[in-house]
């Protein structure tokens, strides 16, 4: 890569990092370090969060998303504003009154420390494993542009988000994130006029080719539980994953309880909301025109340069003959795009229906093909060929011209580093609050929290060095994030509405916890085909049934 | 439930305005986002 670009992303690099560290300066105690002696400014808690969201996988997994799959992926957030508006008039006010550090201490106040404690610890482990996941994503852009080890490539993105959020804490994190999130758009928008740039057609027929290839398509109605990508699974799955997430793992809670009060703090909740499907739309509209660039400039038979190579080195002759049929493809579909352009400028309707059919049938012969590259890269490298998450990486590699790549690459880092640092933050002080100071040391002083905290931020940042490492072979990265949360977060949540029924008791929420968990793990191993979005909902919906019959017969008991 | 901390927080009548504020702005942009995507989908892929 050129040294412009180099200069570019290490340069960004050592400003957050120094950026950070200066934001906190003069911090003391554990309040200052976990939630910035609730301070900071409720615009700036909206912008992190929203940043935060915008993590690597977004830039790298959704735009490929766009490109292979079009639109569609943006039903997945319809549930999102909704499920701000829920959460900023209930559970909100109720924890940022409570004066807690975290969601789970809330838990032991209103039922006891066993609820508290399993919640916490289920938190741990689905935010760890999903930080190793966000991590990983970055590395993959790195290792196949560089040719790096993923194991370097995680160290080089990991160390400077460790750095800074385990000095700085929260304020680092908030105030790093803001910076960052106006890098990464700018990246965005530079990509998206660099495609409009380059394209030897107009922006309308380009979106003319893209509809044409099934690209545009928005919104289904249909009700399926087994497809994720439908309005009625965006709205009320998506509602619940988001109110899951945004209302009861510590990442996101712990945001708004830095906000200086109730009005604030859902303010900025709201803010958060704000530009996601506006923002989302856009990420996988720049997939989709990559899809439409790659019409008149050949992609890749393999985006992934790594199986690439090893096919061709493994089977040469398979290899050729695919490469030879998918050349013969992507003539014939980039003459229909010409075609269908052509037809479009001159208004020559029946030309553009014939147009349009003859495009979608040769990138369904050119898709064919890939497919069946796609089964022999896996059958050769024994790993999942699915490879969307290297076709942006690809394009910035070949594409982008001079600065513009370092720019990308930057934006991308930034995004993982958003992402890792506040889940580091809120994972070490789940462990320090919830555990440490719980159970092991209850005296603590400040000063001493303070320390264990930040060895916390360590070594948690470490652990999700090593799952990164592990994490880039397991296929389409946004789904795995997504399916370690929804795992738990329904019955997580479910024991949330449960606090806030005056009647509910600890016994209720802690048999209705298990009980949502299993329910869930009876779904997923039972009727693997159930969309992960619906867990969520099936996990709060048991927990509150149970919980609430059970501590409803409680109640009936002692009045008998 | 005694404790203060866990009950929901008294109304007060000069808060809350930043929230309703935003929250008619959020929605406003759903929606508009909402109607373009579907003006994208009519107008290209029919």
């Amino acid at each position: 890569m050129n040294p412009l670009n180099w200069v570019i992303v290490f340069g960004w690099l050592g400003y957050v990092v120094i950026h950070g560290i200066r934001r906190s300066r003069g911090q003391k105690g554990i309040d200052a370090y976990i939630l910035a002696n609730r301070n900071i400014p409720w615009w700036a808690v909206g912008l992190s969060v929203m940043a935060t969201q915008l993590s690597a996988v977004t830039m790298i997994g959704t735009t490929g998303q766009g490109a292979t799959d079009g639109m569609r992926f943006v039903q997945f957030y319809f549930g999102l504003p909704l499920a701000m508006v829920i959460l900023g008039v209930t559970l909100v006010p109720f924890l940022h009154r409570a004066r807690v550090y975290t969601a789970y201490e809330y838990l032991e106040r209103r039922f006891d420390a066993k609820t508290r404690s399993l919640t916490a610890f289920l938190f741990l482990i689905s935010r760890a494993m999903s930080c190793g996941t966000i991590l990983a994503a970055p590395a993959v852009v790195f290792s196949a542009i560089f040719g790096w080890s993923v194991s370097l490539s995680v160290a080089v993105i990991g160390v400077p988000a460790i750095l800074y959020t385990m000095v700085g804490g929260v304020t680092a994190v908030t105030w790093v994130d803001v910076k960052q999130m106006f890098l990464i758009v700018a990246a965005m928008l530079a990509v998206v006029i660099t495609l409009l740039v380059q394209m030897p057609v107009s922006p309308s027929d380009a979106l003319h080719i893209a509809g044409a290839a099934g690209r545009l398509k928005v919104f289904d109605f249909s009700f399926s539980l087994t497809n994720t990508y439908t309005f009625w699974s965006g709205v009320i799955g998506g509602t619940f994953l988001m109110m899951s997430y945004f209302g009861t793992d510590q990442s996101q809670v712990q945001r708004y309880l830095t906000a200086k009060s109730v009005d604030e703090a859902r303010s900025s909740l709201l803010i958060s909301a704000y530009w996601k499907i506006p923002l989302q739309a856009l990420v996988l509209l720049i997939g989709v025109l990559v899809f439409v660039f790659y019409q008149f400039s050949p992609p890749p038979l393999l985006f992934n340069p790594d199986h690439e190579h090893r096919v061709r080195a493994a089977q040469p002759a398979a290899f050729s003959a695919l490469q030879a049929r998918f050349t013969t493809g992507l003539g014939a579909r980039t003459a229909a795009a010409r075609a269908l352009a052509g037809a479009e400028d001159a208004h020559d309707a029946p030309a553009t229906a014939t147009a349009r059919q003859s495009l979608a049938m040769a990138d369904d012969s050119v898709s064919a093909v890939r497919t069946q590259a796609l089964d022999l890269a896996a059958k050769v490298t024994g790993q999942p060929s699915k490879d969307v998450n290297y076709i942006i990486p690809r394009f910035v590699i070949d594409h982008l011209p001079l600065g513009l790549a370092g720019l990308f690459i930057a934006a991308v880092i930034a995004a993982a580093m958003n992402a890792i640092s506040g889940e580091l933050n809120s994972l070490s002080t789940t462990s320090v609050i919830d555990f440490y100071r719980r159970w092991v040391r209850s005296d603590s002083t400040d000063e001493h929290l303070l320390v264990v905290s930040r060895v916390a931020t360590g070594i948690w940042g470490v652990f999700a060095c090593v799952i990164a490492t592990y994490a880039v072979n397991l296929g389409s990265l946004i789904e795995v994030v997504n399916r370690f949360g929804s795992f738990f977060y329904g019955s997580i949540l479910g024991v949330f509405l449960l606090a806030m029924m005056p009647r509910a008791k600890a016994t209720g929420a802690f048999v209705g916890l298990i009980c949502g968990m299993v329910a869930v793990g009876a779904v997923n191993f039972g009727a693997p085909s159930v969309s992960f979005l619906w867990h969520n909902v099936i996990g709060a919906v048991t927990v509150v049934a149970i919980g609430g019959l059970i501590s409803s017969m409680g109640k009936t008991r002692r009045a008998a | 439930m005694s404790d203060p901390s866990l009950e929901a927080p008294a109304p007060r009548p000069d808060t809350g305005k930043r929230f309703r504020r935003t929250l008619a702005m959020v929605m406003g942009v759903q929606v508009v986002t909402l109607v373009l995507l579907w003006l994208l989908q009519q107008r290209y892929s029919v």
